[in-house]
């Protein structure tokens, strides 16, 4: 457990941090967009961890905030509302979503709280398509607010960071403790005064502001969206595959599976230009069949995070925390 | 004083009556023994009082207030704790942290720092002698201190009134004897107590009053020498 000063922990974060604030001025424009894609994904896969991961409540349907978020977004800017109303809008509208679909939802378990939230993307998906005056259906709507590539990279660089911020805080705060016993058993946990429904309605709101405002981020980016770059399935499912293969409940999980697969599949996408999916599948199969509880559990990460002095402990009891007393 | 109080108590499921009029007093301080033969209805008592299920009807006070009606967790934050008969413990947390929940969400009232909190549960594993696998996870522990770390738990809610299911069974000789000093001192310290046992020479040991349950029926109530020489109770034990 121990490992270096927390002074040293935070300034190698820190010098992370710069290096990749840093990085856009010296590479190419493919790398920076390469990037902003990969925190968009980053934002996505730690969001959805923190009801998926900690509670245990495996959320198909996440991306149902990211597509209201975008469109909203759209919406709103369409509007002539300003970058920063539409994305706030975008925010309002998807945690206002998260509190209506929570009382239903929550009352189903396991399997079939994951199914219902699939379905709720097909349903909106569907929506998206035919409401055609308020989304423009299959010709989707343009954003009239010009963007900058440095502008969207900063953004979502600054959201994942915040993202990765509040998972971490959730996994030490007793707050994490409610939602992680919930997790383990939740029937028990409710005997031991904790409120299910509204530990884990929280959770759900936590990770729905953050992948809506990716939603907006990602909306502004693009300057065209349609149902599809919204609310496909493979938005829908990538940020979960990568939450899972990374190890999910401990934010270095969803970080790590993110970095992973997005590199994976840049790599095997422009290397292996027609066996590319197929590799990428085996990959996937490979990882799940021997590492179940994802990269992070393997001794080598393992003891990589230890040395950084990061556990996915709660709480951990060393004899000088109470001898200090 | 009376701590809690059952009248009436039904309880059932679908066309299966678990529990048919079941009437008992808590007197606060004591140690309540509750026994009879598997199915009789005990585990559902127990699931009753803490707010698992509502009674079908009849009526649940503690210290004079009605609690049937109420969700467990505000049960729990009256001072009515529990441990299961079949373990169920927090699986992938650490004795450590299974114990916290206890203490964090378990009670109403003063908010302590963690390392506060961290010392008192510090405490609790002390006196059941698990404190130096404080860290460990608990699925890698042996089923007597996974008991025992559900009664840390328990107690860390500062309960008033604790319901311990099965507690002794399982255990060896030597476990089983420390088991029993510990009951001993939670009540010393003021917690009164239901026992669900099947160790018939430990609960006869350790209760004031024993009540015995049969397919749902309450059929003898007592201390423990009335209820041993009941003749309903030896018929319920060994048949006709």
């Amino acid at each position: 457990m121990q490992g270096i000063s927390n002074k040293i922990k935070i300034i190698f974060f820190l010098i992370v941090i710069a290096v990749i604030a840093f990085l856009p001025t010296v590479t190419s424009q493919y790398f920076s967009v390469f990037l902003y894609q990969l925190f968009i994904y980053m934002i996505l896969a730690i969001s959805y961890d923190i009801l998926g991961g900690y509670t245990g409540y495996m959320n198909l349907g996440h991306s149902c905030f990211f597509g209201i978020g975008g469109y909203t977004f759209a919406i709103l800017a369409n509007k002539n509302l300003g970058l920063l109303v539409s994305m706030v809008g975008g925010m309002g509208a998807a945690a206002c979503f998260g509190l209506a679909i929570s009382y239903p939802f929550f009352r189903l378990r396991g399997a079939y709280f994951a199914l219902a939230n699939l379905g709720l993307i097909i349903l909106l998906g569907l929506l998206a398509h035919n409401l055609k005056p308020l989304t423009g259906g299959a010709d989707g709507l343009f954003i009239p607010i010009p963007y900058a590539l440095s502008a969207v990279y900063y953004s979502s660089l600054l959201l994942c960071l915040l993202t990765i911020l509040l998972s971490y805080r959730i996994g030490k705060s007793r707050f994490g403790l409610a939602l992680v016993s919930i997790r383990a058993d939740e029937d028990v946990a409710n005997a031991f005064g904790i409120n299910p429904y509204w530990y884990k309605l929280a959770a759900l709101i936590l990770g729905a502001i953050p992948a809506s405002l990716a939603g907006g981020i990602f909306a502004w980016a693009l300057t065209y969206i349609n149902p599809d770059s919204l609310l496909g399935i493979e938005i829908a499912l990538v940020p979960v595959t990568m939450a899972m293969l990374g190890g999910t409940g401990f934010v270095a999980g969803p970080i790590l599976g993110s970095l992973f697969i997005s590199v994976v599949q840049e790599l095997v996408w422009t290397k292996l230009p027609y066996l590319h999916l197929a590799i990428y599948g085996a990959i996937l199969i490979l990882i799940g069949l021997y590492m179940p509880g994802g990269l992070i559990r393997t001794k080598a990460f393992q003891r990589t995070l230890s040395r950084l002095g990061l556990t996915e402990r709660l709480y951990w009891y060393s004899p000088k925390q109470i001898s200090g007393l | 004083m009376v701590l809690l109080e059952g009248k009436d108590i039904v309880k059932a499921f679908g066309g299966l009556t678990a529990l048919s009029n079941v009437d008992f007093i808590v007197q606060e301080g004591e140690i309540l023994g509750l026994i009879g033969p598997n199915g009789a209805g005990k585990t559902t008592l127990f699931n009753v009082i803490t707010g698992v299920y509502p009674p079908t009807s009849g009526t649940v006070h503690f210290k004079g207030k009605e609690i049937s009606s109420m969700r467990p967790d505000t049960i729990s934050h009256k001072g009515i704790s529990r441990t299961y008969q079949l373990v169920r413990t927090f699986q992938g947390l650490t004795v450590l942290e299974n114990t916290l929940v206890g203490r964090f969400f378990g009670r109403r009232g003063q908010t302590t720092s963690d390392a506060e909190s961290m010392e008192e549960v510090f405490g609790l594993l002390e006196f059941l002698d698990i404190e130096a696998k404080a860290n460990h996870l608990v699925e890698n522990l042996t089923m007597a201190d996974r008991k025992k770390v559900e009664i840390a738990r328990a107690l860390a809610t500062h309960p008033k009134l604790l319901l311990l299911d099965e507690v002794m069974a399982g255990l060896n000789p030597t476990e089983l004897e420390r088991m029993i000093e510990i009951i001993r001192e939670i009540n010393k310290r003021g917690i009164t107590l239901i026992l669900i046992e099947h160790q018939m020479r430990a609960i006869m040991n350790l209760s004031q009053r024993i009540l015995v349950l049969h397919h749902g029926e309450k059929i003898a109530e007592g201390t423990p020498h009335e209820v041993a020489n009941d003749p309903a109770v030896i018929q319920a034990y060994l048949g006709d």
